[in-house]
């Protein structure tokens, strides 16, 4: 299966947000906010478009396929 | 309800478990074993129901009940796991109760419940790491 990327966490350092704070917004664990952005964790289709959505991004501008 | 409530309730439910118990185990026969019945499942009940609400609001709290979850995520896949695992233990069990009959089946059947339940909690904490890290 072909390994994902996405610059979740630059977009949340841009924001000044914690993981807890991004977590919160969502409505998912620290964790889940963590394990994105170490790409242990794929988001559902929801999740990233959620994410996407509250970054006011493309979804492939945050999540994309490694080259 | 607040969660002092519910544990109020619980411990209340407990006591009166306990005081039944203790009341009801002075006397002889049916009436003795109905008492103590009883007792346990006003201690046991309320007990597992205030620990089971705790655990709902504090994963609740901490985001970890969301289908998007890695906690949700980590338990959609140890269930998973663990329905092979259930699969195969019943058969063992079933094959060892076919070698050795003599052998108790409640018995058996209590190990096999606790077998299949460490087994997933063994897959969960697994996979919960390999997510988390």
């Amino acid at each position: 299966m072909a390994e994902t990327v996405n610059t979740v966490r630059r977009l949340r350092g841009e924001h000044g947000w914690s993981q807890a704070q991004l977590a919160r917004e969502l409505g998912v664990s620290r964790q889940t906010v963590n394990a994105i952005e170490t790409g242990r964790f794929d988001p559902s289709l929801p999740l990233a478009l959620r994410i996407a959505q509250l970054f006011d991004r493309q979804l492939e501008q945050v999540f994309g396929l490694k080259a | 309800m607040s969660a002092r409530l519910v544990w109020a309730c619980a411990i209340t439910c407990m006591l009166v478990g306990v005081a039944l118990g203790v009341v009801l185990g002075v006397s002889e026969g049916s009436a003795r074993i109905g008492g103590e019945v009883s007792s346990a499942l006003l201690v046991i009940a309320p007990l597992g129901l205030a620990v089971n609400i705790t655990a709902r609001r504090r994963r609740a709290n901490r985001g970890e009940d969301s289908h998007d979850s890695v906690e949700f995520q980590a338990a959609v896949s140890a269930r998973s796991a663990a329905f092979g695992d259930a699969l195969l233990l019943s058969a063992l069990a079933m094959l060892a109760l076919t070698i050795a009959p003599g052998a108790l089946p409640m018995l058996w059947a209590l190990l096999l419940v606790v077998t299949m339940v460490t087994a997933f909690w063994l897959r969960y904490a697994a996979e919960l790491r390999r997510l988390r890290g």
